[in-house]
């Protein structure tokens, strides 16, 4: 946005909520703020200098604001009098005065307001702007797109006939080899068609955008706006100069606004250079390549079924002639149509909305808390309140008086919940691992800061008032008479707070059990078996992006194999096309066909082939099942010589002993069984492998732009590694770019880092339920003791023991908390049902981990109620008596 | 006007007029001056400084500086200003003279 700290800009809306007649001051507040934020020294001086400006606020708005409708009410009235005289501002006045004299009620109201409002602000930021703010796109309501996922220049270029569309705009995204000067660079590139950007109304901030001469040229490029800075620092003079892509020269012929938001359902969430479509390759001329990703415009007035139908009728016309629309079932194929808005949050909609369920239910246990101390303070000032009213106050002012100090605790809460929110969603955008779509456009603003207010303001009004209202209804002689006593009164009020403590108790539970559910999840996806070697194993991916034949590329391999092992510490070298876990976020790969064992096809099993060099086996540790690996001589040999994983052994010849020394052919290519192996995890802990076959790299029969090595270290050689394997490569292969050396563990901490976060997120939420919920009952249990000090006095001077006192205490806070158990057991159970897609390995009603919760939460009780149930059978009889 | 139908003055309007005595100045360094004399326990803050000062300007105590260099106003005391800020400090001073010597005496 630009370049005010946070703060500032927080401190901006802020002021900017005071009336209009303050307009002509509100940019002189703003930077006054600013300079006095700049010019604190340290964060002891910067907070002294926060809370005073923003804690004075709430009260400055009341009063700035009565006084604007006051004057506008009575123009004849001075304005600048600061008067005071309306009923209202009084009210808030005494509020603020009353308020003061309690400053612990004061402060654990407003801090629990905060709190609340803090968490559901910070995910309801993200939830309004990834799922509910429409795209950033002209007409974005009339925008489809195409799924499954990718589809032929062929197939879109037969769109035009869809009558329900109006146009359509198709992307490529690949890697490519980049050499801007310098280094060379793996760029993300997106070859689109014809009036793709202005499609999704981008515009240039220098030169211009793509237009259709240049797709039969070819030779030009359109920088991204971030790009552009990242890369080029913003280089007013890109435009007209050449880079190098994969090899091919291309003039930089325009920059893209750097504002424009990337359409990430159809190009990814990062692109760098656009380039036009080369219709003239091969993937763009066979509709055997799905390479294009599609969006659509509707017509206006046509429904998404219209597209649908329309697209489905041009599926089977294309069947007819074309048997690459057709599956192996005989079936057309299906491309079902979707809004652009929905294909671009599909995947994270669920996770939003969980998370937002997540942090209502803390809302709701904080609200629950507050409810309790208004409670409690109600019912402390029943008898202050009765006197007022027997001094002829009406039910209206003293109700008046409790709504203005619930309006101060709401507005105190809710502007610093809107700070907290702030801190909360730089936290959550910092640490969420996976990339959210629609990410980068995420920034705190007034809206959500009206949402953060109207959440608070409810919240006090609602639970500040329940008392209010029941400490005004009742007898005033029978209040004056319960008060004074101290004994029997406020059962109502009482009821309420058992039904408050209960529910809290209930929510936290299902905070806590859903933690429990997901961090089990992690647990097992950690302690799920490899099959292969993660200690002292480093990864060397590589983009081989410019090899243009199968020789080529073999060459390649083994050029960086021998370079490898060149490198000191390197006990084993593995060079392949894919190594295990580096699919494990998902992405597209990999190289497979239906095997064919003495001519009888496996019909349910695709065969998953990995080309590999010699030492993959060795250099991973996956364990030899039976037969051995091929030696680097036979490697080339015909048949190809193949190592199996157990499940294909099985499924082909019954047992890994059977497979040794057997044939097998897999597509078109004859093959020999020299050996068995174990099963490994290679699309991450969390998939099985299925079938799947390892190949000698040497018979690769395409040149394909991906390439991963592997080395195993001997142990305590890991120092300086990453480098001195980055050296090697480019000692053989100069231009290749080495995107990141990573360590096996690494990537197997990558693989998890997402269960990792729901899991803390869900924890962190479960913690503060269970402190709240703890909260709620000891003070619940403290105050009830109190009320009954009176009677614990007799009974104590009547020789109950202090152990019957105690225990019947700590037996009425379990009670409570066993109600709250039931309760939050059932709602545990539903709310499984919503984290079913995020757990593993556990069952979403799993009995060990409810009754772990219910442990935890029941002991957390058992400690909250002793503290108060200790200090009643402490009561001095005497004491109690005589205070009366 | 009668400086004397003000008085006493808030602490607070009595620091930022004796500021502004000293010169011009602006909404930062009204905040900054007043945090400087520290004694008085007057701390301000930004929103309320300018609630403040609207209410001073419309009294016609102090009123806005043309300075096209910057954007944000700077503030000077006018004479009715002066002339509040003189009264409030002569019945300071009256009030201190006539509690002295009991204090002293006290001593």
């Amino acid at each position: 946005m630009n370049d005010r700290p946070l703060v500032v800009r927080l401190y901006g809306w802020m002021v900017g909520l005071l009336p209009p007649d303050t307009r002509a001051y509100r940019h002189d507040m703003e930077a006054a703020f600013a300079e006095q934020w700049r010019s604190a020294p340290g964060p002891a001086k910067r907070t002294a200098v926060l809370v005073r400006s923003v804690g004075r606020l709430p009260a400055l708005l009341a009063v700035e604001w009565l006084e604007y409708l006051g004057a506008r009410r009575a123009p004849g009235r001075n304005e600048t009098t600061g008067g005071g005289g309306m009923g209202m501002l009084r009210d808030l006045r005494f509020a603020v005065r009353s308020l003061r004299k309690a400053p612990a009620f004061a402060l654990s109201t407003t801090a629990l307001v905060a709190v609340g409002v803090g968490a559901v602000t910070t995910i309801f930021t993200l939830v309004d702007h990834v799922l509910l703010r429409p795209l950033p796109y002209p007409d974005q309501d009339r925008m489809v797109y195409l799924g499954n996922p990718s589809h032929s220049g062929p197939f879109f270029e037969s769109l035009a006939r869809v009558g329900a569309g109006d146009a359509w705009a198709g992307a490529w995204t690949t890697q490519a080899t980049v050499d801007i000067g310098g280094e060379p660079l793996l760029l993300e590139v997106a070859q689109v068609t014809d009036g793709f950007l202005e499609f999704f109304g981008a515009g240039a901030v220098r030169g211009r955008l793509l237009d259709s001469s240049d797709f039969a040229a070819g030779d030009v490029v359109v920088v991204s706006g971030t790009a552009w800075r990242t890369l080029w620092g913003a280089d007013p003079d890109l435009v007209g100069r050449t880079v190098r892509v994969d090899g091919q020269p291309a003039v930089v012929a325009g920059v893209v606004d750097p504002s424009f938001q990337l359409p990430e359902a159809v190009v990814g969430g990062d692109v760098h250079l656009w380039r036009p479509v080369d219709w003239t390759a091969e993937p763009m001329q066979h509709t055997n390549f799905s390479v294009l990703n599609i969006a659509g415009r509707t017509r206006p007035g046509v429904g998404l079924p219209a597209v649908q139908d329309g697209v489905d009728r041009l599926l089977e016309s294309l069947a007819a002639t074309d048997r690459n629309f057709v599956n192996r079932e005989g079936e057309i194929r299906e491309v079902p149509v979707s809004t652009l808005a929905d294909a671009t949050v599909s995947d994270v909609r669920r996770g939003l909305n969980l998370l937002l369920a997540a942090v209502a239910v803390l809302l709701l246990v904080a609200c629950a808390n507050v409810a309790h101390l208004f409670l409690a303070r109600g019912l402390e000032r029943v008898r202050e309140m009765a006197v007022r009213r027997a001094m002829g106050a009406g039910g209206g002012t003293v109700v008046r008086h409790l709504l203005a100090e619930s309006l101060v605790v709401g507005a105190v809460g809710g502007l610093g919940g809107a700070a907290l929110a702030a801190a909360g969603l730089r936290a959550f955008l910092s640490l969420n691992p996976e990339a959210l779509p629609r990410g980068a456009a995420v920034t705190l603003d007034l809206r959500v800061l009206g949402f953060a207010l109207g959440i608070s303001a409810l919240t006090a009004v609602v639970f500040g008032m329940v008392p209010a209202l029941r400490s005004v209804r009742g007898e005033l002689a029978e209040q004056l008479h319960a008060g004074g006593r101290g004994s029997t009164g406020g059962r109502g009020i009482n009821g309420l707070r058992r039904v408050l403590v209960s529910a809290e108790v209930a929510l936290s539970l299902v905070l806590i059990a859903g933690a429990g559910l997901l961090v089990r999840s992690f647990v097992s996806v950690r302690a799920q078996e490899t099959g292969f070697r993660v200690e002292d194993v480093w990864t060397v991916p590589l983009r081989p992006t410019d090899v243009e034949s199968p020789e080529q590329y073999v060459a390649l391999a083994s050029e960086v194999e021998r370079a490898l092992r060149g490198v000191p510490g390197v006990q084993d070298v593995a060079v392949a096309l894919t190594m295990p876990m580096e699919y494990a976020a998902g992405g597209r790969c990999c190289w497979g066909s239906r095997a064919t064992v003495e001519g009888v096809e496996l019909a349910d099993t695709r065969v998953n082939m990995h080309p590999v060099s010699s030492g993959f086996v060795p250099t991973l540790g996956i364990e030899v099942l039976s037969g051995r690996v091929w030696t680097p001589g036979e490697a080339t040999a015909t048949p190809t010589p193949v190592v199996l994983n157990e499940p294909l052994a099985i499924e082909a010849f019954g047992s890994a002993a059977a497979a040794a020394g057997r044939p097998l052919a897999v597509g078109d290519m004859q093959m020999t069984v020299v050996g068995v192996v174990t099963d490994t995890r290679h699309y991450g802990l969390e998939h099985e492998h299925g079938a799947a076959l390892y190949l000698p790299i040497e018979q690769v029969p395409f040149p394909i732009p991906r390439m991963h090595a592997a080395v195993h270290l001997a142990p305590g050689a890991g120092r300086g590694t990453p480098g001195a394997l980055r050296e090697a490569v480019w000692s053989v292969a100069p231009g290749l770019p080495v995107p990141t050396v990573r360590t096996m563990e690494d990537w197997i901490a990558r693989s998890t880092a997402a269960r990792r976060f729901q899991s803390s997120v869900f924890g962190a939420f479960a913690a503060v339920g269970l402190l709240l919920a703890a909260g709620g009952l000891y003070g619940t249990l403290l105050f009830m003791a109190g009320q009954r000090r009176r009677e614990l006095g007799i009974r104590l001077a009547l020789g109950a023991s202090r152990q019957r006192i105690e225990r019947k205490l700590l037996m009425s806070g379990l009670s409570l908390t066993g109600v709250g158990i039931v309760l939050g057991l059932a709602g545990a159970w539903f709310s499984g049902r919503l984290l079913e897609s995020w757990i593993w390995g556990v069952e979403r009603g799993d009995p060990a981990t409810l009754v772990a919760a219910s442990g935890v939460l029941l002991l957390t009780a058992a400690v909250a109620s002793w503290l108060p149930a200790r200090k009643a059978g402490r009561t001095d009889p005497l004491e109690a008596l005589r205070a009366e | 006007m009668d400086p004397t139908d003000h008085l006493p003055l808030a602490p607070r309007d009595l620091m930022i007029l004796a500021v502004l005595a000293e010169g011009p100045n602006h909404g930062y360094g009204l905040i900054k001056a007043v945090e400087e004399r520290s004694r008085s326990g007057v701390l301000l803050d930004p929103a309320n400084l300018y609630r403040v000062l609207r209410r001073m300007r419309a009294l016609a105590w102090i009123e806005d500086v043309a300075d096209d260099t910057d954007r944000r106003r700077t503030h000077r005391i006018t004479g009715d200003g002066r002339r509040v800020l003189a009264a409030e400090l002569e019945r300071l001073e009256r009030l201190l003279a006539d509690a002295g010597p009991a204090v002293a005496g006290g001593g």
